[in-house]
């Protein structure tokens, strides 16, 4: 019936509806958590695999702690010396999380809602299996994105393919503490989003500067294609904090209040009143000067009239400076904004770099920048706007947002939540993603990362953090939750829309440098004292000595 | 209660009947029945004996001493008697050695030209069969097998009913720890376990 050999025979159902437990041996130790097995049932007139995930594994015998009392003896050697020479010396009951079996039509596990009997076989799930049913998408179709294989199997043996078309609408979370590889992840997700399977339009909010070597993309081999219509090669481009710039219009109200914070009650009403008057303009490119002007017609018209009883005078200086100090400098200008079609284009990876930007500015930044996007998106898609308009994005478009716990801080006021929340809920019906890549879930908001329906769960430790992760993320069991300690560097739990079930993932190499490793400080110190950085900074710190501070006599003398 | 140093097989007695097919009793040859009558050491608590089993002449069952019995039939008969002890001598002399020393022997293996097996011996001895103890070599012999320490014995005593045979144990692994150095610590593993087990777990 199967040429598989069996690792095992069901015990009988576990404690929940979904589980079931068997018992074996393992003498290869195969049958690690998380790892896939089935066993055969008859599900409407014919024989299926009933596949699930081992979830627990408890040992039922085992060597007496008494044969572990010499660490220079082994249980082995003392079971053998009092006749037990057999080479099962262990069992195990192993807890399966049964996830059905794989329906062809739907597309997806079916839970057939039987358990095994007492006596079945079970089997190990073999690769092709695995490949056939774990991922939606095979390697390297249209829309796959392979970020890995199999953690439980040899690599490369099982690969893990997300289906690039769901976490690039319904949008993705990347969660794992400092260290634990998530940029190194991001990366290969974006790798795989600029090659030929996808050709995407990507957009990267880089907090820190490390993505800058995803320049190397355009020369990466594996991501050049050479079709019928030409050759196909990614494009990056890199915006350094210079390059971005905020038109002035784009602020709404809340933005400027945010950006000035401890404004009086009188300063707020005062410039909520220009606001509105010069963003009711025609033409809605209004400069700082134009505000200010606005802002002491109000002030000149309130002293005139004899009918208001408010005096803003004082007010309006204060209000003039706190305006000055902020947005009158980069990156907020009158006129010039980034443009929607040179930072969003299909085969085209934007990386916005904001590592010398201050926080708030770096959430206004996002914020405006989001709206403007998903306005474009939203008006695009109604046919509002045509080619040529500044507003017209006709293609879908996918944002990766690290540190988006700045972005989106729980329990925060932060000006970039609101628009992040809008694209995270309606989002998908206009075509615009979001991938948020962030370090402390905890101080995420959970709103915002509930909404994110693939999720890329590294090693976490921090409890809060674990349950955060445990109550914001619905596809992933606590079993599988249960690996986040003991995962490492370089191993991600991925679980969500993307795939069909929650796997543990062995995080593929890159094909790009990685940028975000940390420096290494003793190299750096003892570079310090290395020969030519000492003569160099000898010869920085010399007195320059020029003929006028020699003097005559040493000249002449 | 280990009989250890002695190198030489000596027969120490014959076997007279048996409780089970693997609990014999043996009675210690007495004087005048062989040259050399055994000493009471050579038949101490815990002494390797071995004695004929199966049509093999070089076939024998292995087993230990576990307990001794000493037998006077002349003891609780408190009535007068017709004769002295003196007189009996002449008289009756039978009837004198009717005394005896007997000997519980666990068999728990079997030694064959080719090989030993240790734990059970599945053929039976015979009424009368010689007991003779065994020399160190054969000891250490009997517990290997295949090149490795073998004491499938083991469980087999700590089974039985009687308290004496697991201090007899831990005298048998001292005793094997002086005769086969290079299974010391596997030795002194299953030692230690078994002092624990039997002088400490039940003393709480």
């Amino acid at each position: 019936m199967n040429g598989t050999p069996a690792v095992g025979i069901a015990k009988g159902p576990g404690e929940t509806a979904h589980e079931y437990t068997f018992v074996s041996a393992d003498c290869e130790q195969r049958l690690k958590n998380g790892e896939f097995v089935y066993y055969r049932a008859s599900v409407e007139g014919g024989e299926r695999r009933i596949l699930g995930r081992i979830s627990k594994r408890e040992p039922v015998k085992l060597f007496p702690d008494s044969f572990l009392s010499d660490p220079s003896v082994s249980p082995d050697d003392v079971a053998r010396a009092i006749g037990y020479s057999q080479p099962e010396r262990e069992l195990f009951e192993l807890t399966v999380t049964v996830l059905g079996y794989y329906d062809e039509v739907f597309g997806a596990f079916i839970n057939p809602r039987v358990s095994p009997s007492c006596g079945w076989s079970i089997y190990l799930a073999e690769d092709d299996l695995l490949r056939d049913t774990l991922a939606r998408k095979r390697l390297r179709t249209h829309g796959s994105a392979h970020i890995g294989s199999l953690l439980s199997r040899p690599e490369g043996a099982v690969p893990v393919v997300l289906d690039v078309s769901e976490f690039t609408s319904t949008h993705l979370a990347i969660i794992a503490s400092t260290g634990s590889g998530k940029s190194y992840l991001a990366g290969v997700l974006v790798e795989e989003l600029m090659g030929p399977a996808n050709k995407a339009c990507v957009l990267v909010v880089d907090p820190h500067g490390e993505y800058d070597t995803l320049t190397a993309l355009s020369n990466t081999g594996q991501l050049i294609e050479h079709g019928s219509v030409g050759e196909y090669r990614p494009r990056v481009r890199v915006f350094t904090p210079r390059d971005i710039k905020v038109k002035l219009s784009t602020l709404e109200f809340s933005d400027l209040r945010y950006l000035l914070p401890g404004l009086s009650e009188r300063m707020e009403e005062l410039l909520k009143k220009a606001h509105d008057r010069v963003k009711d303009r025609a033409n809605s490119a209004w400069s700082l000067d134009e505000l200010e002007l606005e802002i002491g017609r109000i002030v000149e018209r309130n002293l005139n009239s004899e009918t208001a009883q408010v005096d803003y005078s004082g007010s309006a200086s204060g209000l003039y400076w706190r305006l000055r100090s902020v947005l009158g400098k980069p990156p907020f200008t009158a006129s010039q904004h980034l443009d929607l079609r040179e930072l969003l284009r299909p085969g085209q990876c934007t990386v916005l770099q904001l590592d010398d930007v201050d926080e708030k500015q770096q959430q206004v930044i996002v914020a405006t920048l989001l709206r403007r996007i998903y306005r474009a998106r939203q008006r695009t898609t109604r046919k509002e706007t045509a080619p040529g308009d500044e507003e017209y994005l006709p293609y879908p478009a996918f944002g990766l947002l690290e540190e988006a716990h700045h972005f989106a801080p729980s329990g925060g006021d932060a000006v970039s939540t609101g628009i992040l929340k809008q694209v995270l809920a309606e989002g998908r019906k206009f075509g615009l993603g979001v991938g948020l890549i962030s370090q402390r879930p905890g101080k995420l908001d959970a709103d915002v990362l509930s909404q994110c329906m693939t999720q890329f769960i590294m090693k976490v430790v921090n409890p809060i953090d674990q349950n955060t992760i445990a109550s914001a993320v619905e596809s992933a069991s606590r079993d599988i939750l249960s690996e986040l300690p003991a995962l490492s560097k370089g191993q991600v739990i991925v679980t969500g829309n993307s795939m069909n079930a929650p796997v543990l993932c062995r995080v593929r190499e890159r094909l790009t440098r990685h940028g975000g490793v940390s420096m290494d400080a003793p190299a750096e110190w003892n570079r310090w004292f290395e020969g030519d950085l000492i003569e160099e900074r000898l010869r920085d710190q010399a007195v320059l000595r020029t003929p006028a501070t020699l003097g005559k006599k040493n000249l002449f003398g | 209660m280990i009989n250890a140093g002695k190198t030489m097989s000596m027969t120490i007695g014959k076997v007279i009947k048996s409780n089970s097919h693997v609990d014999y009793v043996c009675q210690v040859y007495g004087p005048g029945e062989v040259p050399n009558v055994p000493r009471p050491e050579d038949y101490a608590l815990g002494t390797w004996v071995k004695l004929p089993a199966g049509s093999h002449p070089d076939s024998h069952a292995v087993g230990l001493v576990y307990d001794t019995q000493l037998y006077n039939p002349d003891y609780g008969t408190f009535g007068p008697r017709l004769s002295s002890p003196s007189q009996l001598e002449v008289f009756s002399p039978d009837y004198l050695s009717e005394t005896a020393t007997l000997l519980g022997l666990l068999v728990v293996g079997q030694i064959q030209p080719s090989h030993a097996t240790s734990g059970y011996c599945p053929v039976v001895a015979q009424i009368g069969a010689p007991v003779a103890r065994m020399t160190e070599d054969e000891v250490c012999a009997f517990h290997v097998g295949e090149g490795r320490l073998d004491l499938s014995y083991y469980s087999l005593l700590l089974s039985m009913p009687n308290p004496l045979l697991p201090p007899i144990l831990v005298s048998v692994l001292d005793q094997l720890e002086g005769l086969m150095p290079e299974h010391e610590r596997t030795l002194r593993a299953l030692r230690t376990n078994l002092s624990w087990r039997t002088r400490v777990d039940l003393a709480r």
